[in-house]
């Protein structure tokens, strides 16, 4: 994912809904001529976040990923990571990654996506079925713990629907890839030159 | 980190967009025209508009 963003030295990167901040730490790790902030709209996410090595070098802030604190035109590459799942307003959060885009800048996101049609699918549902529930209880000590994340897996938005999102938002040349035998997709999209988001 | 006078540069109040200002003990972000007041808590901006504190 990191590695789409094709970073330059010196351009300015925002991570939204970072977590416990593996986009940005990655990013920082590929090239450390960046300038890397990240948000999140937990504190206890970013107190963990920037405990990684080289955290002292990202500038972390609590935001609401629908409500960036930043102006117009503040960065080159915007990144989140599971985080449109969690939102309320899927287009508002991609119109405000937009808008603190630069013209020509990136936006890039990462989430799960429900099994393609594929001969695959079927092993990926008993996968999703099977597994899941094991780290549960494997992990959490409860099996049904990561219940949600297999319920969201299947029933969330298809790499489709989620380009549509990103497009609605106002950004252009936007385009997915599958990874994962299909379970998670990257999306990618610019925001026009010519025009203001 | 502290916050850097880039990050300053870039940083906006999330309700308005507009302009904020350091507080002269480096302890919060001041919004003028929504009167509001973003701490910054463990160099940790907090800028969720319900969390932010009416400057009355």
């Amino acid at each position: 994912m990191v590695r789409l963003a094709d970073l330059k030295s010196g351009q300015r990167f925002l991570d939204v809904g970072t977590g416990t901040g593996g986009i940005a730490l990655e990013a920082l790790r590929r090239d450390s001529n960046i300038k890397v902030t990240a948000v999140d709209f937990t504190l206890k996410m970013i107190q963990v976040a920037r405990q990684g090595k080289d955290g002292d070098k990202i500038s972390w802030l609590q935001a609401d990923g629908q409500n960036l604190p930043f102006k117009e035109v503040s960065f080159d590459v915007v990144t989140s990571g599971y985080l449109i799942r969690n939102v309320s307003d899927p287009v508002q959060a991609f119109r405000e990654q937009t808008r603190v885009t630069a013209p020509g800048g990136k936006v890039i996101c990462l989430d799960t996506a429900p099994p393609p049609d594929n001969f695959l699918k079927p092993f990926i549902l008993l996968y999703l079925k099977i597994m899941i529930p094991f780290l549960g209880r494997l992990v959490a000590g409860d099996k049904n713990a990561y219940d949600y994340l297999q319920e969201s897996t299947r029933a969330f938005k298809s790499p489709e629907e989620l380009q549509k999102i990103m497009t609605d938002a106002g950004l252009e040349k936007v385009s997915h890839k599958r990874l994962m035998f299909g379970t998670q997709v990257v999306l990618k999209g610019s925001r026009p030159r010519d025009k203001q988001a | 980190m502290p916050i850097s006078k880039e990050l300053l540069e870039v940083l906006a109040c999330p309700k308005c967009k507009g302009d904020l200002n350091l507080t002269e003990s480096e302890d919060g972000l001041i919004c003028e025209n929504c009167q509001l007041l973003y701490e910054i808590k463990d160099d940790i901006p907090i800028m969720l508009i319900d969390e932010a504190k009416p400057l009355n």
